[in-house]
């Protein structure tokens, strides 16, 4: 209120009202009529089961189909415990059949291959279409295979990325368990923004974790695109106390980043020097997943830029896409972002629909990462609206302190992966 | 404000703009908007999980001061600190009515 005049503040006012009004003349379906309006959500992961739960819970009467390839869902929130060992890898694994029960949401298993965003269609594999009044595209991410010289698709089957949960989870976990007495894992974090920003050196930290007590002579390297890494003085200090030692990094400013990976010798050559691995973890850069592409969401950077008021794309109406694969910085790209996301979205979406102003957002991201199986950092951001850019901005951010209650916040971290796999796929 | 009402704002703007009148990041977010992110970790009805704790019908004098005591750091917390200080104090008090005047379960 402070920095905005009165006379910014009507034209805020009356721009969110005309905004909704606009959206609504060209939607397929009138003010007061959601009983008949249609929502597809694509893709069942933190984002679209959110979505579509959040849709049925503020608007009974509305018709919202999932459309999801695969019948079981592999989480990556939790998989770097599976990784260290110390949870089994079918935690991770969940059932579409068990999820959205009783929620009366049409569940298709079908891939999608067209978005017709002019008719308002998705076209699926097996010859249907769906008609929709808002799509929301909730696809993930996929890689940006041979940006790192050498590391391709055919290249992760023995070189793991592990960064989408599945057989590539249990290769890495494999592959650290049987290594050699001393050996060295080496792990190397793309540049910025890609999945779980953190995710890299709480991967590190749990097979640092695995390690001390299976191979006590062995490394982990971490090999950074970046000079600097998410919740860096909290790890740090908890390398230091934990795995004095064992853990360490290198940032682009010693090593000025990879020229090329070896894959068949496990070595990864950086512009300075050559890194011989024993298990190889390339982390690769990374851009919306292809649907976001087939449906014309993308922009030059590979991810999807969105009016966060509603999250609806900035290059196609009726199109709205949420999670990982959207541009919604200063958010960081996760699971829990992921879910708030695709609250807001929802409500947004049933106030559209229903001719009215979608409420400006105040959306929240808050990740742990473990650095052992008790012990847990986090960091957080409140994030408002700004009209004026029609962006994200942060109110507030913080991160767990190297001196911080890393056990409490350890308890909360594993309440929280049970709530939000509780309400996912619950 | 005076000015503006004078002027003959329409009504759902004015009540918005009142209700928001102290907010200090620039718009008004509503209630039910405010709370959404909340559910993130105290669960969508509010009701907490483990050791997340429950928010939905507990006393709003007690709800509006513990708010009020982390984002000034009188009250420590791994994570409500830094949570709290991303809402004015007139958000916090819109946010503490809204949970305590929640069913409990």
């Amino acid at each position: 209120m402070t920095s905005m005049t009165r006379r910014g503040w009507l034209k805020v006012g009356l721009a969110s009202w005309g905004w909704g009004m606009l959206s609504c003349s060209h939607s397929f379906t009138q003010p007061g009529t959601l009983g008949s309006a249609r929502v597809v959500v694509a893709g069942g992961g933190f984002g679209g089961l959110n979505a579509a739960k959040a849709l049925k819970r503020l608007a009974p009467e509305l018709h919202v189909t999932l459309v999801e390839r695969q019948a079981v869902y592999s989480r990556c929130p939790g998989s770097n415990l599976v990784i260290a060992g110390i949870e089994p890898m079918d935690t991770l694994v969940h059932d579409y059949a068990d999820s959205a029960q009783g929620m009366d949401i049409e569940v298709v298993r079908d891939s999608i291959v067209g978005v017709d965003s002019r008719t308002r269609r998705v076209k699926l594999q097996t010859g249907n279409t769906l008609p929709y009044d808002r799509l929301i595209l909730s696809p993930g991410i996929d890689f940006r295979w041979n940006d790192i010289e050498g590391y391709g698709e055919s290249a992760s089957l023995t070189i793991p990325h592990a960064w989408k949960s599945g057989q590539q989870t249990q290769l890495l976990r494999d592959q650290i368990a049987s290594m050699r007495p001393g050996g060295i894992v080496l792990i190397t974090a793309p540049e910025n923004p890609y999945r779980c920003p953190p995710g890299p050196y709480e991967r590190a930290s749990l097979i640092a974790h695995y390690l001390s007590g299976h191979n006590p002579k062995a490394k982990v390297i971490v090999l950074d695109a970046k000079t600097k890494f998410s919740k860096q003085a909290a790890f740090s200090q908890a390398w230091r106390q934990l795995y004095p030692g064992m853990i360490e990094w290198l940032s682009p400013e010693l090593e000025g980043g990879i020229d090329h990976i070896d894959a068949r010798n496990r070595v990864v050559h950086t512009e300075f020097n050559r890194h011989p691995a024993d298990v190889l973890n390339v982390i690769p850069p990374q851009r919306a997943g292809d649907l976001a592409r087939l449906a014309g969401v993308t922009d030059e950077t590979g991810w999807c830029p969105v009016d966060p008021l509603t999250f609806e794309s900035r290059l196609q109406a009726g199109i709205h896409v949420i999670g990982d694969a959207c541009s919604a910085a200063p958010m960081p790209k996760s699971a829990f972002s992921a879910q708030s996301q695709a609250r807001y979205c929802s409500a947004a979406i049933v106030a559209l629909l229903s001719g009215q102003a979608p409420a400006f957002p105040r959306l929240i991201n808050h990740c742990y990462s473990f650095v052992d199986p008790s012990r847990a950092i986090s960091v957080t951001g409140v994030y408002g609206y700004e009209t004026s850019t029609r962006s994200l901005t942060t109110l507030s951010s913080g991160e767990t302190a190297p001196n911080g209650d890393w056990l409490t916040e350890g308890l909360y971290a594993h309440d929280w992966y049970d709530l939000i796999m509780e309400e996912t796929f619950g | 404000m005076r000015m503006i009402t004078r002027h003959g704002m329409p009504l759902l703007l004015f009540l918005a703009w009142s209700s928001g009148m102290n907010s200090a990041w620039g718009v008004i977010v509503n209630d039910e908007s405010l709370a959404r992110g909340c559910a993130g970790c105290h669960g969508i009805r509010g009701e907490g999980h483990g050791a997340l704790p429950p928010i939905s019908g507990r006393p709003h004098a007690a709800l509006e001061k513990a708010l009020r005591d982390f984002k000034s750091d009188q009250r420590t917390a791994t994570v409500m600190q830094r949570i709290s200080k991303g809402y004015s104090d007139e958000e916090l008090a819109r946010l503490a009515r809204y949970f305590a005047n929640r069913p409990m379960r």
